[in-house]
């Protein structure tokens, strides 16, 4: 809870039970649950810790600025050296805090943020001094699994962030066979996140952490389009709908608040609505191979549908049909695939449009219906979408767009300002 | 409880895995460049066109590719060895390609690119120089002045032990590239 909020409900609370409404029991047990309000020191903790990260990471990259500048005037063996230095440096500060500090999360996350900047730079400027070759995908990895123990041992977000970003821009540089084992890369971190998180700047690390992982995993779907060919249609949207199913089984709060919900959604939206242009259909049906098929329908990818569909299941129990329908989107992509092999190109754009429509149109409803302004907007932008892009395919007059856009556009206005007055009125 | 005691004695055993990585490419390299034998591969034509990339020189060499050899025994990113024989003027280049690590001789491990009708093509663990980067256009410019074919001087000079490459210069007008932009300068 935001602790403007909690600030509220405290001072609300002796009120409460001075007239009654709430018992002295209960208004102990709220505050046990809620615990104190963000103090002063919390606070501080927390903007130390993001300084201290800036910094250290700010150092860290100036440093590999300096490296970056070549510095031909030292023989071999100094700028030698001087990498081996540098880690060395980073290494006994980092070390300092194990010893003398290890309960200090702002110091763990800093020394540890220049010890990944320390190590990468080190091998960076050895490559440099003996010119050796730019294998990117190699270099990416040495430096992540260089960096993993000192994650996982030392319980930092920041760092693993960044080795995330790390082994997603890995997955882009590595060869086809190798590209899979992202997955195995990704799962390596999850010791990481099993502690559940306690206090305000362990809940921050955990946000930075998830917040970056969200958008990794979604974009590594697009890594294994050279591994999976045509298929990979099938696979992304999967992934997404079942890092959106993740969201929605951890939500805690409002849907906004969890990365997963967010890119999930987002990615099954964005995909859709690109699914639903004719000319990507054509290029799948020309380039059709249902033996890759079999590779995307693997158990990884299975795995990940049977997810997706359960938690898709447990919305419809609940009577949250939009949510049901991004989570069942795999079965949508994988019948729209075989469609596609059996017929023509235009059948895949065909179930994509009516899937996009149904999706934009429950969020439209489901958000008029509970007076969420953000879910029927996000409706109604979705339907503009696909008029917008239907726009550009279909042969209609300008009259017939010029008027069917000035009605969206009412629409908008309309739904917006009714529910605004409903909410006032409420 | 028990764990944490451990942690300091885990990251001291973590460091010393991290020292060993960039450790180990230092001793590898300074090894085969004080005992490795030292050969002169020549530089390749440039296309005018080409651009500096960033701060180091990007080298195209005239033995980048072999010939006489049975093209399909090797595909796509095959390691390989390549055999190395000096010619007649001085310069390298390879004679023959070989899937198994030779027993003898001069012989470079490299990949496979492609090969089109007879030759191969190889990647070289050398492909190019870095330079200090106010140094790098000038030395860009003499590079490609030196290695078009109505002036093609300029030769890069390689030490190679047990397979491994590595680059100990690169020379332009027969000095090295530092003496040479020093020489020209104004």
């Amino acid at each position: 809870m935001k602790s403007s909020h909690l600030k509220w409900l405290y001072r609300e609370l002796p009120d409460l039970i001075s007239r009654g409404i709430l018992p002295e029991e209960s208004a102990s047990r709220l505050r046990e649950h809620y615990g104190p309000v963000g103090d002063e020191d919390s606070r501080r903790r927390l903007a130390l810790l993001i300084f201290g990260v800036f910094g250290a990471a700010l150092i860290g990259t100036g440093i590999l600025l300096l490296v970056a500048h070549n510095w031909d005037e030292l023989s071999r063996p100094t700028r030698a050296a001087v990498a081996i230095g540098l880690l060395l440096f980073a290494q006994a500060l980092t070390g300092w805090v194990v010893w003398r500090q290890p309960e200090s999360i702002v110091l763990r996350e800093a020394v540890s943020t220049f010890l990944f900047t320390a190590v990468g730079t080190c091998i960076a400027l050895i490559s440099q001094t003996y010119n050796i070759p730019g294998d990117l995908d190699r270099f990416l990895l040495v430096w992540m699994l260089l960096m993993l123990p000192v994650i996982l041992l030392l319980r930092v977000r920041i760092p693993a962030a960044f080795y995330l970003g790390g082994i997603t821009w890995w997955s882009f540089a590595a060869e086809d066979g190798w590209r899979p084992f992202f997955w195995l890369l990704v799962a390596l971190l999850l010791p990481l996140l099993v502690k559940p998180s306690a206090g305000r700047t362990t809940r921050f690390l955990n946000g930075v952490l998830l917040w970056t992982a969200a958008p990794a995993l979604a974009l590594s779907g697009f890594a294994m389009i050279p591994v999976l060919e045509t298929p990979w249609i099938v696979y992304l949207v999967t992934l997404l709908a079942a890092l959106y199913a993740v969201g929605l089984q951890t939500l805690s709060g409002e849907a906004y608040r969890s990365p997963f919900v967010v890119v999930g959604l987002s990615g099954v939206a964005l995909c859709s609505l690109f699914l639903t242009f004719e000319g990507l259909w054509q290029w799948q049906y020309r380039e059709y191979n249902l033996e890759s098929a079999a590779i995307a329908l693997s158990v990884f990818g299975l795995a990940l549908t049977v997810f997706a569909l359960w938690t898709g299941y447990r919305m419809v129990r609940r009577g949250e049909w939009a949510p049901a329908l991004v989570c069942v989107s795999p079965l949508v992509a994988g019948t729209a695939y075989l469609l596609v092999g059996t017929a023509t190109g235009i059948v895949g754009a065909l179930v994509f449009n009516i899937y996009f429509f149904a999706l934009g149109l429950l969020m439209l409803i489901g958000g008029l219906r509970e007076g969420a302004l953000s879910s029927a907007n996000v409706g109604l932008l979705m339907l503009t979408a696909l008029f917008v892009a239907r726009f550009f395919d279909v042969d209609v007059s300008l009259l017939v767009r010029g008027f069917a856009f000035i009605g969206i556009g009412l629409a908008f206005l309309f739904m917006n300002s009714r529910l605004l007055s409903r909410k006032k009125e409420a | 409880m028990e764990i944490k005691r451990w942690i300091p004695a885990l990251f001291l055993a973590i460091c010393v895995v991290q020292l060993a990585v960039p450790a180990k490419m230092i001793v590898d390299r300074e090894i085969t460049l004080s005992r490795g034998e030292v050969f002169r591969f020549k530089t390749a034509p440039v296309d005018p066109y080409d651009f500096f990339r960033g701060r180091y020189v990007r080298l195209q060499l005239e033995a980048s590719s072999v010939s006489g050899t049975d093209t399909n025994r090797f595909e796509f990113r095959d390691r390989a060895y390549a055999i190395i024989e000096e010619g007649p003027d001085g310069f390298a280049r390879f004679s023959s390609l070989e899937l198994e690590r030779p027993g003898q001789g001069a012989y470079l491990r490299v990949r496979v690119r492609y090969h089109d009708g007879s030759r191969i093509h190889l990647e070289l663990p050398f492909d190019r120089y870095y330079m200090e980067e106010s140094l790098a256009p000038e030395a860009e410019r003499a590079y490609r002045q030196h290695s078009r074919r109505s002036a093609a001087d300029a030769f890069i000079a390689v030490r190679v032990l047990d397979g491994r490459g590595v680059l100990e210069e690169l020379y332009i007008g027969g000095k090295p590239v530092l003496e040479y932009l020093a020489d020209e300068s104004p």
